[in-house]
């Protein structure tokens, strides 16, 4: 394939029924922590510590891989691209201390009962983990 | 980022401590636009008679590096542990 393409990666954090999400200015759904690795970067884990640490200011230990998904357009401007996303299941280990890094707005604990019931809007990405039992 | 990316999906089947292999390779094949990275491996597993079941993704893997004509590429791993329906549990 060629053209525009973006490789993320983000943990998926689970605490006590709640799934940590944040939100940015650029979407008006909650996402997962994590982001667009830069090039040439080889280690997938390490950049998701690094974009959790610069996100909202998390340390976090990594405990298995999730599910990948490609999405063959930019969800938000509908660009045709390739976009391939790759999470970790997760532990924060620094719980009291995280806080939204801008351009992060908003970081949220959602309970996971109230996003199974569509009380809120998540990423087509959050949904996708959903339904591979990634997130439960 | 632009320019090349070739995204791979494959199965890895696992049986009494031995791996499948498929003239040399995991079963599996080059994700192409449009595709979805599990139907791709599914796909090629059915296409040499093998019905295969995902059960968890593995870790990826990404290399940056140049292609053939010496263009700038990024090469893309992402698999399955598998097992070949009707058998064991893949492991």
């Amino acid at each position: 394939m060629e053209g525009k393409f973006i490789i993320a990666s983000g943990p998926v954090i689970i605490e006590d029924g709640k799934l940590l999400v944040d939100k940015d200015n650029k979407d008006d759904f909650y996402k997962l922590p994590g982001g667009t690795i830069k090039e040439g970067t080889e280690d997938l884990e390490e950049a998701c510590r690094n974009k959790v640490k610069e996100e909202i200011n998390g340390e976090i230990e990594i405990i298995r891989p999730l599910h990948p998904k490609i999405l063959w357009e930019n969800p938000t401007t509908k660009e045709k691209m390739a976009i391939l996303l790759i999470s970790y299941l997760a532990k924060l280990k620094n719980k009291p201390e995280i806080k939204p890094v801008p351009p992060t707005q908003e970081i949220r604990w959602l309970d996971l009962e109230e996003v199974d019931k569509w009380k809120h809007l998540v990423s087509p990405y959050t949904q996708f983990l959903i339904k591979k039992g990634d997130i439960k | 980022m632009e320019g090349r990316i070739a995204v791979r999906s494959d199965a890895v089947i696992l049986k009494n401590n031995k791996i499948l292999l498929e003239g040399g390779s995991l079963i599996g094949d080059w994700i192409r636009e449009g595709e979805d990275c599990e139907d791709v491996c599914r796909k090629k597993a059915m296409k040499i008679g093998r019905d295969i079941k995902l059960i968890k993704p593995l870790h990826p893997m990404v290399r940056w590096g140049m292609d053939g004509k010496g263009e700038k590429c990024v090469i893309v791993n992402l698999s399955y542990l598998a097992k070949l329906k009707g058998d064991g549990n893949g492991r």
